[in-house]
């Protein structure tokens, strides 16, 4: 073997601690953007395909009334429509077979489900529900155990009916449970009357165009249909666009993937730096062993070719650790997402980019970023690589470094000024380790003033709902009715109605562009409400002048896409009615991005002027007082029974309590605050592996330094305390330094991650609380993270560390 | 009083056992100036490292002012050296972070034997008396090889131990610094009345010591004691 060669191996074998140290930093990166880059690839690739087998449908479209075959023939032959399939959702109650706790679901009727058209419902096991049988949905079976339930029981018009369940299917579109989804059934038509419907009546349409899929035209395909329905006195609830090729929940999920590759990409860079101060450590040691082999005749380009082939054997030997679990874990991770989407995972995939960044964060940055320590060693003249001797002394050649002492020698015991003077010792170590724990504090307090603005924006939210509970009608219903049934029920509760519409809002004739996935929806109440107002951004709130003048407000987001100033004029169609309405505010729409109807505010005075019947109300609000979400939930339960009396159904999307209503928008804000939680904690664990591995380094080059404190009568507690002082130093160092930096990007940050994450544009808290928890957390974990190495210290024996 | 008893000292290296001192008796009474002399790689430094308790013997006793120091584990040898033993090397070894009067302070702070304030006064004072008070202040790299030695030599005497050790303690100085330091510990000899055992490769320094033994294959080739006009 090449005695180059020779010297490569004998050093990568003779200093174990740090080529692991060196391996395991490169690990953390390659590990990094595999998992991360490898799951988000193999889960968006599966969820497309899982969409593109279902041929999901371009429009869906959710019907207040039934909507019957001569309809659906109309709809077909409208022009760009390529087929129409019809079914029915309802919410139905349910029980368990001999169990008193009711609850609502969603039945889905299709008329056949062998000659399903779109949206196409899978069969797992068992079958497809025959007449009077139902099928279980997939994620609904995980909650539902039906080889211990076989049998549901329904509230029908006709009384308790019970079924047997005949199999599970997968549907492409339904929420987990897991997540607030409710369960899910299906019955073929036969169901039908069973619930009080007519034979070919549906309340549900889906529809495809022409291809190819242009989004312009399924807007303008979907008002052409409603118009139709329009005719035919069927209101719409909501419509529902779908790319054929990309999965719906990418909208879900694009924010949180956002997140994501940043993590991966900081992780890279952090295992980058840590890499450096590894191997920059590794050629301070070898200065004597590079000045002799200069001396012997070496060039620099041999000395670089030996440290950087030391630095190429560790990356490879990373890259073989790193990859396969890289692999797995992307795999496994996606699988375990793709579950809550519900789709069958198909393993033994692997995503390409995931193996190019794994290559290079594993082989190019490595050698990239020690290249410049590499060639700076290589370079150094012999005489200056020869003549290292003692405690290399070369602290204090400059002013700062006087000055350091000058003012520990002040205020501080001997020991820990030269503790404090040992950061400085080395200033790029000093300065790669302050950069990661720089980042780490910063990511955390950046993060957690995210956080702090979500919960704040949250409760600003809240803060403007004066009223305890909310409910929502089926069918809108007569607005005395319900007065005196609420009255009657608690007589102190103050009751405000609002009345909810479908509409169209043209600009110039065109359709506008909304954010709303599920279409927009007119929200009619009183102008002088004071239950609610909406988050004003621009322009004005709605007040008692408003009362029946053509007034509206819209929301941010559709103004600005459609260029919609305040004081505009728009044309909206409520029905048959097409009038001029002018816009007098803009408002903030929270949790935007998920699939939601999109409300346009207006004084219900002015809807009641012209609808045909001005006693109907959609929605009533009650103030009552509610102490907590146990009170709230049973206040709606008992509500519930007492409408259920009357048959009065509410509408299970609609009908909620503020606090419920806080924890569903808490449990959308959860997925990105478990993320961000999760970035903060694998930042933390980055920072302190920088930290344990810099405190090991000291261990490892100041030897000879732990051996002169022995001799002259050190304890090991004397050195263990050196060395965790070090470690504690540095960490208040960076946490004090991170504050101003994180004060002052904070703001920017959260506003553009909400907006990049949720859509909304949110209010602005700096976490101060989390300075505290952040250096108590940082101290912990370095505490813990500094003392291995810092015991490693105590355990060397002078004569070892003098003969070094 | 210092006793070696049939101290032997062996190193293991690739496997095979290696011998560096074999059955070595002493004894060196208190307020003794001996000069430990010998060709490299015999045994000297190993020597005045098992005197110091930095390393221990393979076989026999240390026994260094009533203290078995072949008894005593690492963390009682450095509590014990701390104010028993100070010991001077041969690149003078200061805590390059430290000024030269933190560095004399340190073995202090260790000891904790005085008051913060009097720990700062005796290390001026030594510093003093070394003739290198007027860089107290000053960072080890910003002063002479000659005037690190010297604060070395102060901070070996900063608790005052009774025993005093040094590794070619000219060995890195220049001839006439060198003179000036060998000087300073002969003054020490006389002056405190302190025990010096001193390794040395330079005869003439060897010469002016009470006692010289020669190291030679591990054993002692000769132990002579000198007597001055």
């Amino acid at each position: 073997m090449n005695i180059l060669w020779s010297k490569i191996w004998v050093d990568l074998w003779l200093h174990k601690g740090r080529t692991w140290l060196a391996i395991i930093n490169m690990v953390i990166g390659i590990f990094s953007v595999g998992t991360l880059f490898g799951m988000i690839d193999l889960q968006l690739s599966q969820m497309d395909s899982a969409h593109q087998k279902s041929n999901p449908s371009h429009i869906s479209l959710l019907l207040r009334n039934s909507a019957n075959g001569e309809v659906v023939k109309t709809i077909r032959a409208l022009p760009h429509v390529a087929g129409v399939e019809p079914l029915t959702q309802l919410s139905v109650r349910f029980r368990l077979a001999n169990t008193s706790h009711w609850q609502t679901g969603t039945l889905f009727i299709r008329e056949n489900y062998e000659s399903q058209l779109f949206d196409v419902t899978t069969l797992v096991s068992g079958s497809f529900p025959s007449p009077h049988q139902i099928a279980l949905e997939n994620l609904s079976a995980q909650e539902f155990n039906p080889s211990i339930n076989p049998t549901v029981e329904f509230e029908t018009p006709k009384g308790i009916a019970t079924f047997n369940i005949s199999g599970i299917v997968r549907h492409p579109f339904v929420k987990p449970p897991k997540f607030g989804g409710q369960m899910h059934f299906f019955a073929d038509k036969t169901m039908l009357e069973t619930f009080g419907l007519q034979q070919n009546s549906f309340r549900q349409l889906l529809v495809q165009t022409i291809p190819p899929y242009d989004l312009e035209d399924v807007q303008t395909v979907a008002r052409d249909i409603r118009t139709v329905l329009n005719q035919n006195q069927i209101l719409v609830n909501a419509t529902l666009l779908q790319d054929p090729q990309q999965h719906w929940g990418r909208t879900f999920l694009a924010g949180i993937h956002y997140v994501l590759q940043i993590m991966a990409m900081t992780a890279l860079m952090l295992a980058s730096a840590l890499t450096i101060k590894t191997v920059s450590a590794h050629l301070i040691e070898q200065t004597t062993q590079i000045g002799i082999l200069k001396a012997l005749g070496a060039q620099t380009s041999t000395i670089c070719n030996i440290y950087l082939t030391e630095i190429m054997i560790m990356a490879i030997i990373a890259i073989v650790i790193a990859m396969p679990l890289g692999v797995f874990m992307a795999d496994w991770s996606a699988c375990q997402l793709l579950d809550l989407f519900n789709i069958a995972c198909i393993h033994a995939n692997f995503s390409w980019r995931a193996v190019e960044w794994m290559i290079i964060g594993g082989i190019v940055m490595p050698l990239l970023v020690t290249f410049f320590p590499v060639l700076q060693s290589a370079r150094m003249r012999i005489h200056c690589a020869l003549n290292t001797y003692g405690l290399m002394g070369t602290f204090g050649l400059n002013k700062f470094e006087y000055w350091l002492n000058h003012l520990t020698e002040q205020g501080l015991p001997t020991l820990y000024a030269a503790a404090f003077g040992n950061l400085f010792r080395s200033k790029l170590r000093f300065l790669l380790t302050q950069s990661v724990l720089i980042a780490t504090c910063m990511t955390f307090l950046l993060l957690t003033s995210l956080i702090a603005s979500l919960h704040l924006t949250l409760d600003n939210e809240m803060a403007r709902c004066e009223f305890a509970v909310r409910l929502g009608f089926s069918q809108d219903q007569s607005r005395q009715k319900i007065e005196t049934l609420i009255n009657n029920f608690d007589a102190k509760a103050q009751i405000e109605t609002w009345r909810r519409v479908p509409l169209e809002i043209f600009k110039k004739g065109t359709t506008l562009q909304q954010k709303g996935s599920l279409g927009i929806q007119l929200l009619a109440l009183p102008a002088h409400s004071t239950m609610y107002h909406p988050l004003i951004e621009k322009g004005r709130a709605l007040n008692a002048e408003d009362a029946g003048h053509d007034v509206l407000i819209i929301s941010s987001d559709t103004a600005e896409r459609n260029g919609i100033e305040i004081g505009d004029n728009v044309e909206a169609q409520i029905g048959n009615i097409k009038q001029q309405w002018q816009i007098v505010g803009t408002y903030r729409w929270l949790l935007g991005n998920n699939f939601a109807v999109e409300a346009v505010y207006a004084p219900l005075e002015t809807l009641q002027k012209l609808l045909p019947r001005q006693d109907l109300a959609t929605y009533a609000l009650i103030r009552t007082p509610i102490d907590n979400i146990y009170d709230e939930v049973n206040y709606l339960a008992e509500l519930q029974k007492v409408f259920d009396e009357q048959y009065i159904p509410f509408d299970v999307y609609t009908t909620q309590g503020t606090l419920q209503q806080r924890q569903f928008a808490q449990n959308q804000f959860n997925a990105v605050i478990h993320t961000l939680m999760g970035l903060a904690s694998m930042m933390a664990a980055i920072g302190s592996i920088g930290l344990s591995g810099t405190i090991a380094l000291n261990v490892l080059q100041r030897q000879r330094e732990i051996g002169v404190l022995r001799a002259i009568g050190a304890s090991s507690k004397t050195i263990l305390t050196l060395f965790w002082f070090e470690g504690i130093a540095h960490t208040i160092l960076a946490w004090l330094l991170s504050i101003p930096i994180a004060y002052a990007l904070a703001k920017p940050c959260a506003i553009e991650l909400g907006q990049i994450m949720l859509g909304i544009k949110l209010d602005f808290k700096f976490a101060w609380d989390a300075t505290f928890y952040c250096i108590i957390s940082l101290l912990f974990i370095v505490s813990l993270a500094a003392y291995l190495p810092a015991r490693k210290a105590t355990k060397l024996t002078v004569s070892n560390c003098l003969s070094r | 009083m210092i006793q070696l008893k049939n101290v032997s000292k062996t190193y293991r290296q690739a496997g095979m056992v290696q011998p560096v001192l074999t059955n070595i008796n002493l004894t060196i009474e208190p307020g003794e100036f001996v000069a430990i002399v010998g060709p490299s790689g015999n045994g000297k430094s190993t020597l005045l490292n098992l005197l110091t308790g930095i390393d221990s013997p393979t076989q026999g006793e240390i026994v260094v002012n009533r203290s078995p120091l072949h008894l005593m584990t690492h963390e009682q040898l450095a509590v014990w050296r701390c104010s028993n033993v100070g010991i001077v090397f041969q690149f003078f070894q200061l805590l390059p972070a430290l000024n030269l009067l933190q560095n004399v302070i340190l073995p202090m702070d260790f000891l904790k034997a005085l008051s913060v304030e009097q720990r700062r006064k005796r290390a001026m004072q030594l510093l003093a008396q070394m003739g290198i008070a007027e860089v107290a202040h000053r960072l080890p790299s910003q002063v002479s090889g000659g005037q690190q030695q010297r604060a070395a030599i102060a901070r070996a005497l900063a608790n005052d131990p009774p025993l005093l050790v040094a590794d070619e303690p000219t060995g890195n100085l220049d001839t006439t610094t060198a003179n000036n330091v060998f000087e300073l510990f002969r003054h020490l000899h006389h002056e405190f009345d302190k025990t010096l055992i001193m390794v040395t490769h330079n005869p003439s320094l060897a010469q002016s010591a009470s006692r010289v033994i020669e190291i030679q294959k591990g054993q002692i080739f000769y132990d002579r004691l000198r007597s001055f006009a």
